[in-house]
């Protein structure tokens, strides 16, 4: 399988740009921003950028089921979403302040408080990042996988905000320093947090069930998990109001005794787990699914 | 240190799953990534873990990765000069 090598990885706009919405967030009301969004931004995108138009709106009509008309009105509200969340980063690298609400919160505090280390699996659903902006890890320090060709003020930002909640950025760049560094950090009790969406790294992959429909996820999370032999957990971070965000962490653990399995089958079973998981998140919270590529096999 | 390589390419056919291999097939300055035997990512950590575990190595360095793993020789001198077990 190619690696999604068409998918840039970065936040579109120039560093200016960029600069002039941190600061204006810091003092415009996020109504109004989305107000402006959804009416300059957003209708720009669902005319020109018709890859991502597509990717979405064939997923609501397949993985939802919906007619032609429903399926157009969720992809607009899905590109608005869209927009809020970026909105709602610029707004936090400006000092913003969310409001987070943790489903599952025991499964992480307790994981945290053990002695080894975990692995977060996310994907790009929800606002996954701006978790990390608000959250602190006050013992165990976080590491996460990241693409690296992100803009340069976003990363600027980003590492500003991480590193002082003890969260390293690593990137993942074909000198395979970062499968050094993972190990590592999984070896020396720390939390690493991967992409569950997007092939990088490794082009190896498994074919999963999400929504009904066949789908590539990476085999490295999952792979990475299974030979630290370290617990892995879901977690997404999805937006409920203006202010507010609602975390689901989840454990990913095998359903029945997987001994007699190897280790590559192990890991397939738990890219599974994720995927259900992944399924059923995007059954709550349909239009904050924001993979714009064709993620599922019959989409291709 | 040729026992050690030849060791090593065992270790790692078994370690990877790459049944339809023997370690006479496995040059000891082929490249291990890329265009010699293949291995990507998702291998390199395999490979981390069999020398955790078999020689007790924990790889610090993490920038020297890459050329600890450029070949089976590269790995056998790095065990060679490393190893606790």
């Amino acid at each position: 399988m190619p690696k999604h090598e068409d998918w840039k990885g970065n936040t579109d706009g120039t560093p200016w740009m960029h600069r002039v919405l941190i600061r204006l967030l810091r003092s415009v009301n996020l109504r109004w921003a989305y107000a402006v969004m959804g009416v300059c931004v957003v209708p720009p995108y669902l005319l020109f950028s018709r890859k991502g138009y597509r990717a979405i709106y064939r997923y609501f009509r397949r993985r939802h089921l919906m007619g032609r008309w429903e399926a157009f009105r969720h992809t607009c509200l899905n590109h608005y979403r869209f927009g809020q969340v970026i909105l709602d980063r610029f707004a936090a690298y400006g000092g913003r302040q969310f409001h987070f609400e943790i489903d599952g919160n025991e499964t992480f505090q307790h994981l945290l408080g053990s002695e080894g280390g975990f692995i977060v699996l996310s994907c790009h659903v929800g606002n996954y990042e701006l978790a990390g902006y608000t959250f602190r890890s006050s013992g165990k320090r976080y590491n996460a996988l990241v693409f690296p060709k992100e803009a340069a003020v976003v990363m600027k930002n980003r590492q500003r905000l991480l590193s002082g909640n003890n969260i390293r950025m690593i990137p993942v760049r074909d000198d395979m320093e970062y499968v050094f560094q993972v190990s590592n950090a999984l070896a020396d009790g720390e939390v690493v947090s991967v992409p569950c969406d997007r092939l990088f790294g490794s082009p190896r992959f498994v074919e999963c069930d999400v929504l009904g429909g066949r789908a590539r996820l990476p085999l490295g999370p999952f792979a990475m998990a299974i030979q630290r032999g370290v617990p892995a957990v879901s977690v997404f971070v999805m937006k409920e109001t203006v202010y507010s965000y609602k975390v689901f962490v989840r454990p990913l653990e095998l359903q029945y005794d997987a001994s007699v399995l190897r280790p590559r089958e192990k890991a397939a079973v738990l890219a599974q787990c994720f995927a259900d998981e992944l399924g059923r998140i995007l059954g709550q919270y349909k239009e904050q699914w924001f993979n714009y590529y064709d993620f599922w096999n019959d989409e291709k | 240190m040729k026992d050690l390589v030849t060791e090593l390419k065992e270790k790692t056919i078994a370690v990877l799953n790459l049944d339809e291999m023997k370690p006479e097939d496995i040059g000891n300055d082929d490249p291990l990534f890329g265009d010699g035997l293949g291995l990507d990512s998702i291998d390199a950590l395999e490979l981390i873990v069999m020398l955790e575990k078999e020689y007790g190595i924990k790889i610090k360095d993490t920038s020297a990765g890459k050329d600890i793993f450029k070949s089976m020789n590269t790995m056998a001198s790095f065990v060679e000069a490393n190893r606790v077990k």
